[in-house]
């Protein structure tokens, strides 16, 4: 392998086997070019270059915490009319965008029979919310969630990438893969 | 000295060699468990709501936890019972 920066030839006399092992390995072409004066960012080290922006978005912890993506599954009661339960839509959505979240999908999925009772109510309204928000953020929504006394239960999930993007490709239709697991 | 074909058992061997079981989420490809799809999930859980063993669905240790943690999950959002008779 052979690269040229401004003038400056480094040339990587590994075997094709070992290059791109582990980082450490790659350490001595970096020292070489070190010398020379010049930084370059390799394509095949493991760690991602600290110098690109972007690594460093989505790895900075602030004080406040770190930008994820969860999912909120709430319950309301079944006594709810139709604006009501929009406007309670309404204010936790605000809540999430007040806080520097952003919603990435609100389903509404509307009366639904409990699998067993819950306050002595045998139907529920759920709602899913998608969105993004710091880490931080979730613990002030759950406050105002137990004070609230329409919501009989909630459950706020972490979504990892696989998780986004499955609900990413059930939202468009596309087949998520799930279909084709036989009956155990 | 008696062939080995000629040697008679009183109980019958077994022919067949048991089917190799093998982990569907490896298989197909799946890599996320979605706690709000409870027809997916009634696959691992039996007909007392009850979640199967990896002995039993064949499931690799890591997928295993990942089903048993959505079907906990959705058992606590009232989609699946904890307890029940003649689920399926």
């Amino acid at each position: 392998m052979l690269i040229q920066v401004q003038n400056v030839q480094v040339s990587d006399t590994r075997e094709d086997s070992q290059r791109g092992k582990s980082w450490y390995q790659n350490a001595f072409i970096k020292f070489t070019i070190r010398r020379a004066g010049i930084l370059v960012s390799f394509p095949y080290l493991r760690r991602p270059n600290p110098a690109n922006r972007d690594w460093i978005k989505q790895n900075l912890k602030t004080k406040q915490g770190k930008m994820n993506n969860y999912e909120l599954m709430v319950i309301f009661t079944p006594v709810l009319s139709e604006e009501e339960f929009k406007a309670a839509q309404k204010k936790y959505t605000d809540f999430v965008t007040e806080h520097g979240g952003s919603i990435t999908h609100s389903n509404p999925w509307g009366l639904k029979s409990l699998a067993y009772p819950i306050q002595k109510k045998t139907t529920g309204i759920y709602w899913v919310l998608e969105y993004s928000a710091l880490s931080s953020f979730n613990e002030k929504l759950q406050i105002q969630i137990l004070r609230d006394e329409q919501i009989i239960r909630h459950m706020a999930t972490k979504l990892d990438k696989y998780a986004v993007e499955y609900n990413a490709r059930k939202r468009s239709g596309v087949p998520t893969g799930t279909e084709k697991l036989a009956k155990v | 000295m008696a062939k080995a074909n000629e040697i008679k058992y009183l109980t019958a061997i077994k022919q067949e060699k048991p089917k190799k079981k093998f982990c569907r989420f490896k298989k197909y490809g799946i890599r996320y468990i979605d706690y709000k799809d409870i027809e997916f999930l009634k696959k691992f859980i039996n007909e007392q709501g009850k979640i199967l063993p990896r002995r039993l669905s064949g499931n690799s240790l890591k997928y295993q936890r990942k089903v048993s943690d959505a079907i906990k999950k959705a058992r606590q959002m009232c989609l699946l019972p904890f307890v029940t008779d003649l689920l399926k």
